[in-house]
């Protein structure tokens, strides 16, 4: 899809070549954005930040799996393992070692990052689906591990968190305060994760998803390349893990399951691949209708269709989610993201068809 | 390029309809504008449910049992407050699905807490869920009537009550009462010097785990039983993977094994039991949420023969003359009369004992209230609150037989710190290809980590004697 500019805009240098944004509208549009997104701090309820908050949380995650599948190439269905990583980090630094929440924030990214890197290091001779099981395997020894290592972990029965202590007197054991620290984390991982696709780590990354040997010709090593990416992903999928802990106040082994890794994967193809915008709309998609159609037209289903068919309905919104991954492949297996940018392009081209 | 605009202007509609849902669930729950008058006052009950997890297997048939109570309760023209056998209040049912889903739960809870009134009794389920939001139903003073816990969640004492006894009392007080009554007699294997030798095989979850840690210590304690291993098998477990504990735990001499899951896990154990021919040298057993009867149907006579579990509330299959079965007969009747020959079930009985237990609690609450503050009902209902609730009604069950489906004078809770709803339970076992209750109510092992009583909690009971046992839960 050709990028159309709008017309009359032109780059006199390279510093306007390499800009994300490019006009004074741009700039206007996405601060107003960032302006109405926060501004949820100030009228939302309790329930509508409580599903800002985790959206924030899973966007996170979701930019790390689209660094490593998305970006790199690299298939991973352990995703939601990296995150439980980051959350039982955030719990045992608190437990053990008595950190402060807001330590233990980057310490759960650098321990995801250790522990994605290591297992990423099977990348360096796995490709694909054997890559693939590689990273279940992740799943499932994270899970093992943290299961069986209860003078740790706590095992099974989970690890209490203190909310976050206030910042020049925000209170983040509210929702309203919390939601601010949810999206600041989330705009800031979005902005690390937009400058690293266009940096040189985030082209060597381009090279080896498209082709491995070509980009090794041309000096890129694959090896380093490929476990940084799945260091980098593990990263923000550790954050994810502490933004939603903190918010939990409480971390549990059954949280991050298989089928979240799932989810992340097909949510990611549905938002599209290869693209920030796509890792972002893809979660974004997945948790709304996590909780409008899974939850609330079920229940709204059931008050039409009567008592007998309440548990029918919650079993209808499953097949819907699984309807929506499937549409998407066959008919834009290149996800919302590229679907918006065919929106933009109409929109500037307009009223001409070509 | 045809396409492209269809598809461009599918998923712009898409987006629009997306942010009108948000919008309309944005939108604080208030009345319709015109909404008719109400003659009646009205009470709000909760549940958050899980209809398509882990736990819908049992949650499905549980629930059907918990609405056909309140269509009931409805065409009795409401909740009896005063008892004088006509409807009083309107009982409104809230409930939203959560799919074993930690962020739908937490959505599912901040919808409800921001409803006016705010809840006072809601209805979980899921361990974990529960456990996270101790803390928060504690600072919100709104009770969570839950339906099992692990058992770290009961200590200390908060506003999570439970509808069972903890997992490890359950498990303790069971695997006892077939090692004293139960094991030697045919067609049960038989007995041999030495303690009973116990095997965990369960799930690798904290609800899994659960009665792990207190059977051990107990078995420390009393030396009547061994522990001889605990391994964790997956959710849906297939006959090989089972079968493979199954010749280790042969080869171990294991006498029972204990599984802390709910049916589906069961029902292959049995099955793998069966086909290795190890029924004459080892029993299982499991707790509440695998009832035989279901098992029966899953897996048939002969292979369920000799499975057993404790259930706190009566057996339609083998009590059908108790008055709580009939009761519950007559809902299945009445409201889904094309199922009666699957139901009532054990699952559907203790749906019924859940709303119950929950409508009684409020019942007594508005009572207390309008003896108290000297008010109609109208306004005990407006004023009724989720302290109320816990110090005036649901700590004050014990006794209460919820309309016959339990057994009356042995319900709990015990004491002020106490949050387990059951003290009593029967043994109930699948023999001669029937599903059977072959041991009276009998009373639970209290297991109570000594430092809660350190802590000062549990004095009451401690006082009246009513903690038979102390045991330490490892963390």
């Amino acid at each position: 899809m050709a990028i159309h500019r709008p017309c009359g805009t032109f780059d006199y240098s390279y510093y306007q070549s390499k800009a994300i944004l490019r006009t004074r509208l741009q700039w206007g549009l996405l601060l107003a954005f960032i302006a109405f997104l926060y501004s949820f701090y100030f009228w939302a309820n309790e329930y509508i930040l409580s599903l800002l908050i985790v959206i924030c949380s899973f966007v996170i995650g979701m930019l790390g799996l689209q660094i490593i599948t998305g970006y790199a190439g690299q298939i991973s269905i352990g995703h939601a393992a990296f995150l439980g990583v980051g959350m039982y980090t955030v719990g045992c630094a608190e437990a053990h070692l008595g950190l402060n929440y807001w330590w233990t924030v980057p310490l759960a990214g650098l321990v995801a990052a250790v522990v994605g890197g290591v297992f990423g290091s099977t990348a360096a001779k796995l490709k694909e689906l054997y890559l693939a099981f590689a990273t279940l395997a992740a799943h499932f020894i994270i899970v093992y591990v943290i299961s069986n290592w209860r003078s740790m972990t706590r095992g099974t029965d989970g690890i209490w968190i203190t909310r976050p202590t206030p910042i020049l007197g925000l209170d983040f054991g509210t929702e309203a305060g919390y939601y601010l620290w949810a999206l600041t984390a989330c705009v800031l991982m979005t902005y690390f994760a937009t400058n690293l696709s266009r940096s040189k780590l985030g082209r060597a990354f381009v090279a080896v998803r498209d082709n491995d040997i070509a980009a090794n010709v041309m000096g890129i090593n694959i090896v380093y390349t490929k476990m940084v990416a799945f260091a980098i992903g593990s990263f923000f999928a550790g954050i994810a893990g502490a933004v939603l802990s903190g918010y939990y106040a409480y971390v549990n082994i059954e949280w991050f399951t298989l089928d979240d890794s799932i989810w992340f994967l097909g949510f990611l193809v549905v938002g599209g691949f290869g693209s920030i915008f796509g890792a972002i709309s893809g979660a974004v998609l997945w948790k709304l209708l996590d909780e409008l159609v899974a939850s609330r037209l079920s229940e709204m289903l059931s008050g039409v269709l009567g008592t007998e068919a309440f548990y029918v309905s919650a079993a209808f919104s499953l097949i819907l989610y699984a309807l929506i991954i499937i549409v998407f492949l066959v008919f834009e297996p290149r996800g919302i993201a590229h679907r918006w940018q065919i929106i933009k392009a109409s929109y500037r081209l307009w009223p001409f068809s070509y | 390029m045809k396409g492209n605009k269809l598809l461009s202007t599918i998923t712009i509609i898409g987006i629009v309809a997306l942010v009108f849902l948000v919008a309309a669930c944005a939108a604080p729950a208030a009345p319709p504008a015109k909404k008719p008058p109400v003659k009646k006052p009205r009470i709000i009950i909760h549940n958050i449910i899980d209809l398509t997890g882990a736990y819908a297997p049992i949650a499905i048939p549980s629930e059907k049992g918990g609405k056909d109570y309140l269509a009931w309760i409805a065409d009795q023209g409401g909740l009896d407050v005063d008892g004088d056998g006509k409807g009083d209040v309107e009982v409104e049912y809230h409930w939203a699905e959560f799919g074993n889903v930690d962020a739908r739960f937490m959505a599912a809870y901040k919808r409800f807490r921001m409803e006016k009134p705010k809840p006072t009794i809601i209805e979980m389920w899921s361990s974990p869920n529960q456990e996270m939001l101790k803390p928060v139903l504690e600072k919100d003073k709104i009770v969570c009537y839950g339906i099992g816990f692990s058992d770290p969640q009961v200590f200390p004492p908060a506003w999570n009550y439970m509808d069972c006894a903890t997992y490890g009392e359950q498990a303790v007080g069971a695997i006892e009462y077939y090692m004293d009554h139960m094991w030697g007699n045919p067609p049960f294997p038989p007995k041999h010097p030495g303690p009973l030798r116990v095997a965990h095989l369960t799930w690798d979850t904290a609800y899994g785990r659960g009665p792990i840690g207190p059977t051990k210590m107990w078995a420390e304690m009393t030396g009547k039983i061994e522990v001889v291993a605990e391994r964790f098998c997956t959710f849906l477990p297939t006959d090989p993977e089972i079968m493979g504990f199954l010749k280790e735990f042969d080869e171990m001499g294991v006498d029972l094994i204990w599984s802390n899951t709910i049916v589906q896990t069961p029902a292959v154990i049995m099955k793998a039991l069966h086909k290795m021919g190890l029924k004459k040298k080892m029993v299982l057993g499991a707790n509440l949420w695998a009832p035989p009867d279901q098992l029966l149907d899953i897996v048939g006579p002969e292979a369920a023969e000799t499975y057993f579990t404790p259930q706190p509330v009566y057996v339609p299959a083998a009590q059908p003359d108790e008055p709580g079965v009939k009761f519950a007969r007559m809902l299945v009747e009445k409201y889904r009369p094309g199922e009666a020959a699957t139901l009532p079930n054990i699952q559907y009985m203790r749906g019924i004992r859940m709303k119950a237990n929950i409508l009684e609690s409020v019942r007594r609450a508005l009572l207390h209230i309008m003896e108290r503050d000297g008010v109609d009902l109208a306004t005990a209902c407006e004023r009724i609150t989720g302290k109320d609730v816990k110090e005036h009604g649901i700590q004050t069950l014990a006794g209460y037989d919820a309309h016959g489906t339990t057994c009356a004078l042995q319900m709990a809770p015990r004491g002020k710190d106490d949050r387990c709803l059951t003290s009593h339970q029967q043994q109930v076992a699948i023999i001669g290809g029937k599903v059977q209750v072959v041991s009276p109510w009998y009373k639970v092992a209290r297991l109570i980590p000594p430092e809660m009583l350190e802590k000062g909690y549990f004095k009451d009971e401690e006082e009246a004697g009513l903690i038979n046992r102390h045991i330490i839960v490892p963390e």
